[in-house]
């Protein structure tokens, strides 16, 4: 099961436009420990191409639909942009506000975490 | 710090204002559209919201822009169809804002009006020539190969040459070249209108060009599509490796933008990859930089036909924070072919009552608020009138731009409602859905609500079965609306 599935069964708000078929970055999700972000696989040349139009786009972004739930991922924290109203239509001044999902034990279960504001 | 459920905290306190519901009228139902109405319908649980379309069908450019051989990026369509099949919201085609009802009239019946009909005209190059036959605008083409009921006469023509050139190096652009050199194989088992696959399979183009006024680092195509066209099989890619020089100032935007990083490397690899000449028959692709064009070159044997384009060889100039634009040079070359694709940006277009930014071609608002004109004055606002997607921004961006545009523009409509600023209006009741059906029924509208669209989808469906596609779109008003109204 993908995070973005996950987040569904959750009833977490992360987009998926196209389903998880590699053609938007409506579910672009930031992991937010460098340690658990290594353990990911690298993204395929698709899943940069889709990264490359995500908002907010950071050194520890990836989809939420190409992370794949596995024991040792068991804790990983992941952000989803809420977008906020800091947006700004000209580009550099987008500062979207994370949400952060804790999985606990056995993902897929998601926990409740912890809201945080973070920079453009 | 704050610690919050990860759950969705709704705003209840204004969206039942007094005792009637909010009424709500979108006027488009692309992307823009249907964020809209999803954002309006999970903030605001009392509210009512009516999306109308002049097409007899929904989802704008999901529909009628995005390419036939993508068929993922219209996967937004189930989300958007569970919008509209929610019981407060409806969906009426064939509405059309101006000739049906006017805006004015949708003011009276809704507390707040939201207009997201996007980006119907084109950008002119504005040079001599523009009027030639053969010389059509990427919006037509795309609007003709999706069987959209205002492209289906378009009729390009594309017997009479080898030769395509495509002014502009965006996404449009290279989705026009893709279908010009796909095999039509690949393009017979998509949802592409089969009067653009049959032109097609008879077409004798084999050469496109697409032509930029400036350099590889600055094509506003992105990385997706470009690794898709540089991979068509069996096609030569031409890109001349003098043009792939960079300079600081390139460097430095580059070092900015992770997309053009990453494009300038697709371009580079493509540059050298492959052999120098193009094999007997072989389909080719054109990148030409640094060109703009100056004329289109009149036929002599065929009058009033373009015969190809005079374009003049440019220089970039920085113009500071970055960017850099192209500059004439005073040098020029022909190149010639018998079709002109513009792909050079949309145009929104206005309509009666509404005020409009001709220069930018959109509606002048601040975060969605429409302005009552053009004067820039920040603070004097047309009440309950909002705006969305490309007609709010110009026309750039994804399909997923629009959630962010929705989510501007909902919540500049949330404060207006928590501030009174609404007040006058919203503490009346408005007739909304019933008033206008009502006044549509007098003037013999023949609206299509949502479950008449799924009679026309699921014809669709059944027809392009029988020939192996995902659907066979039905192409006029008459046949839509005649499925439509069918029982």
């Amino acid at each position: 099961m993908s995070m973005l599935e996950a987040a569904h069964e959750n009833v977490i708000e992360l987009e998926g436009a196209c389903e998880g078929s590699l053609a938007c970055s409506t579910c672009h999700v930031r992991v937010m420990d460098m340690e658990y972000y290594n353990k990911l696989e690298d993204p395929v040349d698709e899943e940069n191409d889709m990264l490359d139009l995500a908002f907010g786009l950071t050194e520890t972004s990836r989809l939420g639909c190409q992370i794949v739930a596995s024991p040792e991922l068991d804790g990983i924290c992941l952000a989803i942009p809420a977008a906020s109203r800091n947006f700004s239509v000209d580009g550099p001044g987008y500062s979207p506000s994370f949400q952060c999902l804790f999985l606990s034990e056995t993902a897929p279960a998601i926990a409740d975490g912890t809201m945080k504001e973070f920079g453009g | 710090m704050a610690i919050f459920r990860a759950r969705r905290v709704l705003w209840r306190s204004f969206s039942t204002i007094s005792s009637h519901p909010l009424r709500v009228c979108i006027v488009g139902s692309g992307p823009a559209g249907f964020y809209t109405a999803e954002k309006i319908l999970k903030t605001h649980q009392g509210s009512q919201v009516d999306i109308i379309d002049r097409l007899p069908t929904p989802y704008g450019l999901v529909r009628s822009g995005v390419a036939p051989d993508h068929p993922e990026t219209k996967n937004v369509i189930n989300q958007f169809s569970r919008v509209a099949q929610n019981g407060r919201c409806s969906f009426f085609g064939n509405v059309a804002l101006g000739s049906s009802i006017s805006l004015v009239e949708l003011q009276e019946l809704y507390h707040v009006v939201v207009l997201a009909y996007g980006a119907e005209s084109d950008r002119l190059v504005g040079i001599p020539g523009e009027d030639l036959k053969g010389v059509h605008s990427a919006r037509e083409f795309v609007w003709w190969y999706n069987g959209h009921p205002d492209g289906r006469n378009l009729d390009p023509d594309l017997k009479n040459t080898d030769t395509a050139v495509i002014l502009g190096q965006g996404n449009v652009a290279l989705d026009v070249a893709r279908i010009l050199l796909r095999p039509t194989s690949e393009l017979a088992i998509t949802d592409i209108a089969s009067h653009a696959l049959t032109a097609l399979e008879q077409s004798s183009i084999r050469k496109v060009y697409l032509v930029g006024r400036r350099g590889p680092v600055q094509a506003a195509c992105t990385a997706k599509e470009l690794r898709e066209v540089l991979g068509i099989k069996d096609l030569y890619i031409h890109i001349k490796e003098t043009d792939l020089k960079i300079t600081p100032a390139d460097e430095e935007e580059m070092k900015n933008s992770r997309i053009h990083r990453r494009i300038y490397e697709l371009l580079s690899k493509a540059a050298t990859a492959g052999p120098s000449q193009p094999s007997s028959g072989q389909r080719e692709l054109h990148f030409v930089f640094f060109r703009q064009p100056d004329r289109f070159l009149e036929s002599y044997d065929k009058k009033g036909y373009v015969s190809g384009v005079h374009l003049e060889k440019t220089g970039l100039k920085g113009i500071g924070s970055g960017k850099q634009i192209a500059i004439g040079t005073g040098q020029f070359e022909n190149l010639s072919c018998g079709i002109v694709l513009k792909s050079i940006g949309y145009k929104s277009v206005p309509v009666d009552d509404l005020p409009f930014d001709n220069q930018k071609g959109v509606v002048p608002n601040v975060k969605g608020r429409v302005l009552s004109d053009n004067s820039g004055d920040p603070t004097s606002f047309e009440n309950g009138l909002y705006v969305c997607g490309w007609l709010k921004r110009g026309p750039t961006g994804i399909i997923a731009t629009n959630l962010y545009c929705a989510e501007e523009t909902v919540a500049s409509l949330s404060e207006d409602l928590e501030l009174g600023v609404l007040a006058s209006t919203t503490r009346l009741p408005k007739l909304g859905r019933d008033g206008l059906l009502q006044i549509l029924d007098n003037r013999n509208v023949r609206v299509v609500p949502f479950s008449a669209w799924e009679r026309i989808d699921k014809e669709e469906k059944r027809l392009g079965s029988l020939r192996n596609k995902p659907r066979e779109k039905l192409t006029s008003r008459e046949e839509l609306l005649k499925v439509a109204g069918s029982e």
